[in-house]
């Protein structure tokens, strides 16, 4: 019989990667507002190409943490305990940007503008770069005991690894993100968001390729599943290219496609690296959370399978709908909420 | 489509309500799961949903929080009411949130009885501490309006009491009597072993009386509303002061709510799942003291801070009045469905 442990597996990382990809480009537009736009409209322009969808982007974290929770209580424990402080930021940052979102047009004084700027701003940039730093330290392995306790220290969390890795995600969400405004927008802001786009292309390759060359000596994914590791790292590759192809084409929706394959990918990567393990333990391999060691009873899987596939294609369903109806571009003319 | 989508909304809010109550009921009284290797697997889930304890305390929560919406819309009614703008779209919204007040708050007072009646059952020492009964009640029991707690020497001075309301609310007869918490402590010791089982008793007695003197205002000010509007003297007699205690009210639900999840929260302990996890042992090792109070300070500050922008921007969107499409906005009208939003 098919494991269901397995099926929840690749459910929470299908949740994970949709949601760097979703979130990924909105953390990117959120960044934006301090890098190309250089009046309170195009900030509101830029915000308003993400105001119908960021909230519902941001249900998939919502939703990978709750399948965590629901089918593999251990993983949630020790992942919610041992990275208690830097999730506490990453709920702050979140909760700071959302009321940016939402109160910034609220009101009309330069300082209430610039303060939500601020928090629109930090709380678009940690995130992810917190989210990076959690998932690289994910696969180099962390301190836990035979409890499933992780006691890390600071440096088992930052380190030059985990750092490379959370600037990673970061420059992936940028330009992602700056990728997404160039098929939302139009005029001026269109052409600096392909400008600056292309010119952060180079180091995030830089980056993408130290952070895999770090990887390939730190950790043992690639000793693991080195085959289809690398033909991933090659498909990577070559969507990287094309992605900096169809923008200097203009070709803005391709390469748009092509950053957010790189993301999918890049996570792909890991979560295939960490199967059938969820959590390394750097103490003893035998200690490490698995599919197995860390999942709820049976009974438990098996009604939450049927309802997820139940609900699944309606919150599909209503997500790719709420794209189609706000697929027009954004300008000074529209209608803007935010 | 817009009506839709309102619908669509409030479903999703009731579901979510539905689901988070239905685990804390859990939490309440467990049902639907079987102990193997010393952790708790769900083996029932239809168990889950239909907890006796879910099927009270979700009506009482639901139908509260409708109260409160009603109480808001009503209030800030009444304020416009008393500075006489928008007479007519405002004594509108009054009648129809007095209305729906009303109701919901005597079905929230029923749902609410029910629930008591529920914890006699599974949970008597939340009853008896909410009750600061310390020995074994009289028959007929009667209810404790207000009293001197020791909790020390573990008896109460100077009360005041109401006959035959204890069993009243109990057992909705005028006999039955309600088991005290030094008994439920001896019983509880037999159980689970060595412990103290007592809940804080004042903060769970005091508590559980602010939420009904809340719920009686509420309830006093529902009928005087729904009067005034059946006689249809909203707006013809002179209602300053009844206004005025509408504004106060909107405060009366969110006391209501805050004291009665106090009450439910505060009288389960010790217990985090009431008789398998005690709060003590639900504490996560790795998590630092430290950290915690680090959490705790910034979520205060972020949520205080916040809370101070909401206050502004409410009464600043009160002050706009009711939203109006002037000429302007009708022209830029851009609702996606609107015109050639459709067909490209």
């Amino acid at each position: 019989m098919f494991d269901l442990g397995v099926l929840w597996f690749i459910l929470v990382a299908v949740l994970f990667i949709g949601f760097f990809f979703l979130e990924g480009f909105d953390f990117g537009v959120g960044m934006s507002t301090q890098l190309i736009a250089r009046n309170d409209m195009e900030r509101r322009i830029l915000i308003n190409t993400i105001g119908p969808f960021w909230d519902a982007n941001e249900v998939w974290l919502i939703t990978a943490g709750g399948a965590l929770f629901a089918a593999f209580p251990h993983w949630y424990a020790t992942l919610f305990s041992g990275f208690y402080t830097p999730l506490v930021v990453v709920l702050l940052a979140l909760i700071i940007r959302a009321t940016g979102f939402e109160f910034r047009a609220k009101g009309n004084h330069p300082i209430w503008k610039k303060s939500w700027d601020i928090c629109i701003f930090l709380g678009s940039l940690l995130p992810p770069l917190l989210f990076g730093v959690v998932f690289a330290s994910f696969i180099q392995g962390l301190p836990i005991d035979k409890n499933m306790e992780l006691n890390a220290g600071f440096f088992d969390i930052v380190n030059v690894y985990t750092l490379t890795g959370g600037i990673t995600v970061l420059m992936l969400c940028l330009v992602h993100g700056l990728m997404f405004t160039t098929i939302r927008t139009v005029g001026d802001l269109q052409d600096r968001a392909r400008k600056l786009g292309q010119r952060l292309l180079p180091p995030l390759g830089i980056l993408l390729t130290a952070f895999t060359v770090m990887t390939y000596i730190k950790t043992d994914i690639f000793e693991r599943q080195g085959t289809i590791l690398s033909f991933l790292f090659g498909i990577g590759v070559i969507t990287f290219v094309l992605s900096g192809y169809f923008i200097s084409r203009k070709k803005d929706g391709w390469a748009f496609g092509m950053t957010g394959a790189v993301i999918a990918l890049s996570f792909i990567s890991i979560f295939i690296g960490l199967f059938p393990r969820l959590m390394i333990s750097s103490i003893s391999s035998s200690f490490s959370l698995t599919v197995s060691n860390a999942a709820s009873g049976h009974y438990s899987l098996t009604v939450m399978t049927i309802v997820a596939l139940t609900l699944l294609p309606f919150v599909l369903g209503y997500q790719i709908w709420s794209y189609i109806v706000f697929r027009k571009r954004v300008t000074e003319k529209s209608h803007l909420e935010y | 489509m817009h009506l839709a989508c309102i619908w669509l909304t409030s479903f999703g809010t009731i579901m979510s309500a539905f689901f988070i109550l239905v685990a804390n009921s859990f939490m309440q009284h467990p049902v639907g799961y079987e102990i193997n290797n010393g952790r708790a697997e769900m083996n029932d889930f239809l168990a889950l949903l239909t907890n006796g304890q879910a099927l009270v305390e979700i009506p009482h929560t639901v139908l509260g929080a409708l109260a409160t919406g009603a109480f808001l819309v009503t209030g800030i009614s009444a304020i416009k009411l008393l500075k006489k703008q928008d007479v007519s779209f405002f004594k509108k919204s009054f009648q129809i949130g007095i209305t729906v007040a009303l109701i919901s708050t005597f079905l929230t007072m029923v749902a609410g009885h029910a629930q008591a009646q529920y914890l006699v059952e599974t949970q008597p020492m939340k009853m008896a501490a909410s009750e600061g009964l310390w020995e074994h009640s009289d028959d007929p029991a009667s209810w404790t309006v207000s009293a001197f707690i020791n909790v020390d020497k573990k008896e109460n001075s100077g009360e005041i009491k109401i006959p035959y309301l204890l069993s009243i609310l109990s057992y909705n007869t005028l006999d039955g009597s309600v088991k005290g918490m030094n008994e439920l402590q001896a019983e509880y010791e037999q159980k689970y072993g060595e412990g103290n089982y007592i809940p804080p008793v004042k903060t769970t007695f005091w508590s559980f009386r602010i939420m009904v003197v809340a719920g009686v205002a509420m309830f006093v000010l529902g009928i005087y509303g729904v009067f005034l509007a059946w006689k249809k003297k909203l707006v013809t007699k002179p209602n300053k002061w009844f206004y005025r205690f509408m504004v106060a009210g909107i405060s009366l639900p969110f006391i209501a709510n805050t004291s009665g999840w106090i009450m439910t929260e505060i009288g389960r302990q010790p217990w985090t799942v009431f008789g398998l996890m005690q709060t003590a042992d639900s504490i996560s090792p790795s998590v630092s003291a430290g950290q915690v109070l680090f959490s705790i300070i910034t979520f205060c500050t972020v949520y205080a801070i916040l809370a101070v922008i909401m206050i502004f921007l409410y009464v600043k969107v009160i002050k706009k009045g009711p939203y109006k499409m002037d000429a302007e906005e009708q022209k830029i009208n851009n609702d996606p469905f609107a015109k050639e939003g459709f067909h490209v």
